[in-house]
């Protein structure tokens, strides 16, 4: 049993059967948030991981095949990439409990990332209440939250390592994959244990205020977003429920919370420190004291 | 996109089942999740912002419509042409067919 200290409220448990054992060494440190959700239990086990009677509905090649199953459940399988057994992901009970059956016992202890942030995804989506964001996140020291979403290769990890370095008043949650949730409130975004490279897993949230679109460039320029083009660029960083239509419905209207009511703005700055100092300035006029 | 008259026109037409459609950001966005299975090149989300007319026929499609009677609509509401109307709708049924997001209406829909 390996448990994992709250995500966005949600505390996960790895249930280990037989000779299955998670890798500990390269964990990523996570303090963890309050548990103000039920928990999440992730079962593995060694078994069949044919996908029999189940729908595939998206392809990640190489990586991943994504199913639903036949009471409409979301499953996956992530295929034997990299010397990695082939696992099967699949719903036990949608929200709460998930499986991965390994096609064999691992050599070696494995790495959890995959089916955890899967089955993470899938229990966000069946509750209802929030979406894994490709983004890098950060807390102004006003406490006011800034998610700068965008693909692979957009600068989240570059900016985070320079907010960093160079504007150590806000507080950073991460280079890769925010959570943002929704209540009866308000938006909030969240630190996730899942980083990119800059290795940042910051177990904090705030008030979501500013949803920042990134762009490298050599001067500095501001630029306020409209709802429907921040809808159009952020939407596919989001981990979308495109297997069922009640959860793909409740995603986008977080989408429109996200998009309705947040500052929208596209900052184009050069990557160096001076840029992320801008950066911070633009989202919080109290950091940009000492800015040049 | 060329429409294919003869494949819209005799029929009645209405949203497919496995669609959804949402207000977003003051939008109507559909996202069919029918067609996603038999494509070999999907990878992510397909989501279909529809334009002014667009959520204008999409609103008459919750009841079983043919050409005829969405062109008519399209005619009263936005002052077009006949034959300009005709065509829109014409392409929009296509489109939208291709996507997964209307299908024929069946007969006891009142065809």
């Amino acid at each position: 049993m390996t448990r994992v200290a709250p995500i966005a409220g949600v505390a996960i448990t790895h249930e280990l059967a037989g000779p299955i054992q998670l890798e500990q060494r390269d964990a990523v440190e996570w303090s963890g948030t309050e548990a103000t959700e039920p928990p999440l239990l992730i079962r593995h086990e060694v078994g069949d991981t044919r996908s029999t009677g189940m729908q595939p509905v998206l392809t990640v090649p190489p990586w991943c095949t994504f199913y639903v199953d036949h009471a409409g459940e979301p499953a996956a399988i992530f295929h034997g990439v990299l010397g990695e057994v082939e696992r099967l992901l699949t719903t036990v009970i949608a929200g709460s409990v998930y499986r991965v059956r390994y096609a064999g016992a691992p050599r070696e202890p494995v790495i959890p990332l995959q089916s955890e942030l899967t089955a993470y995804s899938f229990g966000l989506a069946a509750r209802g209440t929030g979406l894994i964001a490709h983004a890098c996140a950060f807390v102004t020291p006003s406490g006011d939250g800034v998610l700068c979403p965008g693909v692979s290769g957009t600068g989240k990890t570059t900016l985070a390592r320079l907010l960093g370095a160079a504007a150590p008043a806000v507080t950073l949650l991460t280079d890769d994959r925010a959570i943002v949730t929704l209540d009866a409130d308000a938006v909030r975004v969240w630190g996730s244990p899942w980083p990119g490279a800059a290795g940042i897993a910051g177990a904090a949230s705030a008030s979501l205020t500013t949803v920042v679109f990134i762009r490298h460039g050599a001067a500095f320029q501001r630029r306020l977003v409209s709802a429907r083009e921040a809808f159009r660029r952020i939407v596919n960083t989001l981990s979308m429920p495109l297997w069922q239509p009640a959860r793909c419905g409740q995603a986008l209207e977080i989408v429109d919370a996200i998009v309705s009511r947040t500052r929208l703005i596209e900052l184009t700055y050069p990557p160096t420190e001076a840029g992320a100092r801008w950066v911070a300035s633009e989202v919080d006029n109290r950091v940009a004291a000492g800015v040049q | 996109m060329t429409a294919n008259q003869g494949d819209v026109t005799p029929l009645k037409w209405s949203r497919a089942t496995k669609v959804i459609a949402r207000r977003v950001a003051g939008e109507t966005v559909l996202v069919p999740l029918e067609a996603r299975a038999s494509d070999p090149e999907f990878k992510g989300a397909r989501l279909y912002v529809l334009n002014e007319t667009g959520e204008f026929l999409w609103s008459l499609l919750e009841r079983p419509c043919s050409v005829s009677d969405l062109a008519r609509n399209l005619t009263l509401e936005f002052a077009a042409a006949d034959d300009t109307a005709r065509a829109d709708v014409e392409r929009f049924l296509v489109a939208l067919r291709e996507i997964g997001a209307v299908r024929e209406a069946t007969g006891h829909h009142g065809e």
